[in-house]
């Protein structure tokens, strides 16, 4: 169980820097999800993490001790591909066992141990068959096991999800979760997926382009997230993002663009003055939208020209102008394609980013400031 | 890497710079030396400039054995190593998988068989008189024997490395073949293709690789080996088959018309070591851009 | 077929009926009548290049099968008529076994001893250098990796026999002429290059997953060679191994050349004599002689026909 903490990590291939500067600190016991799109990095540092990548600038340090030059077998990690890497020629019990027969344990210790851990991964019945004899599902308890029979000081998922089906997602991302609570051991999840990071991470790094972009917990991160990046590859349906521009009349703020006029969150404008350009980019996510079926003083209004029912909610796209802004209602929608609406939302629920920097501009919104919620009926 | 473990690989790869200097750049260089004495049976290193390239260069049979060289390579290549074998390998392509499999199990057997085996079978197939295969078929005819390596000595030697060669290169154009993606086939079907436009506009273009490849590699080994030349006509009457490669060899170690002219054998060797050289050279920087040396990704010892 | 209209999907609106796309009308005209004529001379066609090719091979083929089957066949029978029909089983032809031809010959069982050690040997140090060698290429970064293994590429193009003469004068120094030792070495050389290049490629053909997973359980890297890598390869060792074996066991033109000494004769040598004196004389002697020369070889060339397959895509040597 170790605290670590990476400085100004970076990884070069030739010219490329894979990971740049990154910085982290992940705290004993804590699952850290990073989060990223493929090619970002994320799995570099996981490499670097493990030993088998050398850094080109930056340390590692597990518990204070710098690891740099530490190799694989050094260093009490236990990492879980994607592809599970069994070894083939082995049987599940030797595979798992391999680990600790490195370390020349007793061969009862090494039964028991093995054992153990399998039974707790419920695959104790599978230990005499060979990897190629099982599932998917089965070959990752079985490459989890073996990361974790050795006690490891940290251990490393590399898209543990991904080559599962929908159902198996569900059970595994429980009883990895649970795993790890129960161990304590300092995880560091790698993933694409945000809804995995989300579920699993106590708190998730958003990495893009071999940079971090945003580490805070999964609330935060949807709340109040640090750019457009961010912002867009968190939460599904992805927000809405409107390119907007600030117009001043006198004293009157508001945010305009071709297609329709926003009215401005008081405490917005200070924040809005902040850029440079005045050229803002409005985000609401589907969630927060609301449709009202008559025009309204102030509010977007549009026509429906896409309707997506999904079970528990409704998906329905609004063409204002020509802009597209998505809603997501709660149960079956009451609208039908081709009717004339008007979007409203919560300002608490606004976000705004400068357009040109992509950061976020923080301001705190007051309710009822002309905004009143009308029941969608 | 530390230095134990430089040591370490260093030793790794020592048996195979021993191989590649005890075997292969000390006999070039000892060739080329050679080439510049009139080394005989008496192993003296009497250096006489060019005159044994001098005395090459005037032989009277070297036209004719660069000649046969010529027809021989062209022959063998155009209508066995790569005709023969592209042939054998389409046709193994409409017939069920089994019987290709089983085929193309017969068609590596003359690559396997000890030469002078191989030899011993043509020996009786070509025998002069009626006990051999063939004309004892001319027999029922009621055809009279013919003296074929007397006879068609260029002929028998084409045929007998043909087989050998075909054998080669239909393992390899059969696995290039079977690994042309189903859906290309598929397209040219719907698209109307007769069997014959489906040979020549989709599987003959997507094997161009590993037929450019095999034509090069065949033509380096029709041009520098003779042992089933030796085996079967030794030469051809009176030189008749004589090739390149086999033409230094008898002089060398021929014994019933040369003086172990090592010299002399050197010398008509270097050609081809250069030549060899030269096409192994191009043969690595054509592959270099299809052989994806790619870079090891494990960064630890 | 001009009134008809091409349909599109309209959003809101659900499946029913829609007017037909225009390659669905195509097939509804050609159904009326002229479709069925089409399939049936297509299958014809099939059936024609398929007889076609079925006679192509067969007749090819057939050659091969004479040859070999008259080697089986009069080694075991005192007369072939035309050289094809056996007649009378006997088996003298294989006194050879037990008596040798002429007095002047090696022992027969020598000789094949001969013949196992040079195969063997040539096995044995083709594998023994190949895999250590070839894992380093495919796994190991260090400098002058590229070099060597261009060394390896051009050296298996190379063809080895345009150097006989001077290995035949740089074993001759070395003391090795005349020897078994000597022709081993040669082999092997000859071999070596190409046994690096097939066993780089079962490397590569290994994850790199794999091998950095044992890393991380703990092994060293000659750990997990050892123990996860090598296993993996087995079949190349395999293939490579069955390869080297046959290529000695067959090998003719450094053991006529280079060993004089009968006591140092593999089969080659002694066959070659056979050949020098029986030729025309005794096609028994000779069919029998060859068969037992040759039936190790087809013998494990059918136990690992599936491995040979593997190597000979990758062979370069010979041929012609």
């Amino acid at each position: 169980m170790a605290r670590i903490r990476l400085e100004r990590l970076t990884k070069s291939f030739g010219t490329v820097a894979a990971v740049n500067e990154v910085s982290l600190e992940i705290e004993d016991g804590e699952l850290l999800a990073l989060l990223g799109p493929s090619g970002c990095g994320k799995t570099t540092i996981l490499l670097m993490l493990a030993g088998i990548y050398r850094p080109t600038r930056g340390d590692i340090f597990f518990d204070g001790k710098r690891v740099n030059d530490v190799p694989p077998r050094g260093r009490g990690v236990g990492l879980v591909f994607q592809s599970y890497a069994l070894y083939p020629h082995m049987s599940v019990f030797e595979n798992i066992a391999f680990p600790l027969r490195l370390r020349k344990m007793s061969r009862d210790e090494i039964e028991q141990r093995v054992r153990q851990v399998a039974r707790i991964a419920q695959i104790e019945e599978l230990l005499g068959r060979k990897p190629a004899q099982l599932s998917g599902g089965q070959q990752q308890r079985v490459a989890l096991c073996r990361a974790l029979v050795k006690e490891p000081e940290l251990l490393l998922l590399d898209e543990p999800l991904s080559n599962l089906d929908a159902r198996l997602r569900l059970e595994t991302r429980a009883q990895i979760k649970r795993l790890q609570r129960q161990f304590g051991i300092t995880t560091i999840l790698v993933t694409h997926d945000q809804i995995e990071a989300m579920t699993m991470g106590d708190r998730v790094a958003v990495m893009r382009a071999g940079m971090i972009v945003q580490v805070s917990e999964p609330r935060e991160l949807y709340e109040r997230p640090a750019d457009l990046f961010v912002a867009s590859f968190i939460g599904d349906p992805p927000m809405n993002l409107l390119q907007m521009e600030l117009r001043s009349v006198g004293g009157a703020h508001w945010l305009a663009n071709a297609d329709m006029s926003v009215e401005l969150p008081a405490g917005a404008y200070a924040a809005i003055r902040q850029a440079e350009t005045g050229q803002v980019v409005l985000g609401i996510r589907p969630e927060d939208v609301r449709l009202v079926p008559r025009p309204l003083e102030g509010a977007p209004a549009g026509e429906v020209f896409m309707i997506e029912p999904l079970g528990r909610d409704t998906l329905v796209d609004v063409r204002v102008g020509r802009q597209a802004i998505r809603a997501l209602l709660p149960g079956g929608a009451a609208v039908s394609v081709g009717d004339q609406v008007s979007l409203q939302w919560n300002p608490n629920r606004l976000h705004l980013f400068d357009a040109q920097t992509e950061r976020r501009l923080s301001f705190d919104a007051v309710v009822d400031q002309g905004w009143r919620l009308m029941p969608s009926r | 890497m530390t230095r134990g473990q430089r040591l370490g690989l260093f030793v790794l790869f020592l048996p195979t710079l021993v191989i590649t200097v005890v075997f292969y750049g000390l006999p070039a260089v000892v060739t080329a030396a050679m080439s510049f004495t009139d080394m005989d049976f008496r192993l003296r290193w009497n250096f006489v400039g060019f005159a044994t390239f001098l005395r090459v260069a005037e032989d009277f049979l070297l036209p004719r054995i660069l000649q046969n060289t010529v027809v021989y390579a062209f022959f063998t290549l155009a209508f066995f190593n790569v005709g023969l074998a592209l042939l054998l390998a389409l046709a193994a392509t409409f017939v069920p998988g089994r019987v290709g499999r089983v085929v193309q199990a017969l068609w590596i057997l003359p690559r396997l068989t000890p030469p002078i085996v191989y030899g011993i079978i043509w020996m009786w197939i070509l025998d002069p008189t009626r006990a051999g295969l063939l004309n004892s078929l001319l027999a029922l005819a009621g055809v009279g024997p013919v003296d074929w390596v007397t006879r068609h000595p260029m002929a028998v030697i084409v045929v007998t490395n043909g087989i050998i060669g075909a054998s080669f290169g239909m393992v390899v154009f059969s696995s290039a073949i079977r690994s042309i993606p189903r859906d290309y086939t598929w397209a040219a079907l719907a698209d109307g293709a007769t069997w014959l436009q489906q040979v020549r506009f989709v599987t003959l273009p997507l094997i161009r690789w590993p037929l450019l490849c095999v034509t090069a590699y065949q033509t380096l080994s029709l041009l520098t080996s003779y042992e089933y030349i030796l085996i079967v006509t030794g030469g051809g009457p009176h030189f008749a088959t004589t090739v390149w490669s086999l033409y230094a060899y008898n002089l060398a170690f021929g014994g019933d018309f040369a003086n172990h002219a090592f010299g002399y054998g050197a010398a008509l060797s270097l050609v081809l070591v250069v030549l060899g050289v030269a096409a192994s050279v191009a043969y690595w920087r054509a592959f270099r851009f299809r052989e994806v040396a790619a870079e090891p990704k494990i960064e630890v010892m | 077929m001009g009134e008809r209209r091409l349909g599109a999907r309209e959003p809101g609106r659900g499946a029913g009926l829609e007017p037909r796309s225009e390659f669905e009308l195509k097939l509804h005209d050609r159904a009326a009548g002229t479709c069925l004529g089409d399939v049936e001379r297509e299958r014809r066609r099939q059936k024609a290049v398929s007889v076609a090719a079925y006679a192509f091979l067969i007749s090819v083929s057939l050659p091969l099968v004479a040859g070999y089957g008259w080697l089986i066949l009069n080694s075991f029978s005192s007369e072939l008529a035309h050289g094809v029909w056996p007649s009378g089983f006997t088996l003298k032809h294989w006194r050879f076994l037990v008596e040798s031809p002429l007095p002047d010959y090696p022992d027969l069982w020598r000789t094949t001893w001969n013949t196992v050690w040079l195969a063997s040997g040539v096995a044995v140090t083709v594998v023994a250098v190949s895999i250590p060698t070839a894992y380093a290429l495919s796994r190991v970064k260090f400098r002058g990796r590229s070099a060597i293994l261009a060394l390896a590429l051009v050296l298996n193009a190379f063809p080895g026999i345009t150097l006989l003469i001077a290995t035949n004068y740089v074993l001759r120094a070395l003391g090795f002429l005349n020897s078994i030792p000597g022709v081993l070495l040669v082999k092997a050389a000859l071999m070596t290059p190409l046994g690096i290049w097939v066993m780089k490629g079962f490397y590569d053909a290994v994850s790199w997953d794999v091998e950095m997973s044992a890393l991380v359980d703990g092994a060293s890297r000659i750990q997990a060679w050892y123990k996860v890598m090598l296993p993996q390869v087995m079949p190349g060792v395999a293939a490579i191994a069955v390869f080297s074996f046959i290529y000695g066991w067959s090998e003719y033109i450094y053991v006529v050349t280079f060993i004089q000494d009968g006591a140092a004769w593999t089969l080659a040598g002694y066959i070659n004599a056979i050949v020098g004196d029986f030729r025309f004389l005794d096609y028994g002697l000779l069919s029998a002689a060859a068969l037992f020369y040759i039936a190790p070889v087809l013998l494990l060339f059918l136990f690992a026909q599936k491995y040979l397959m593997r190597v000979t895509t990758g062979g370069t040597k010979g041929g012609g």
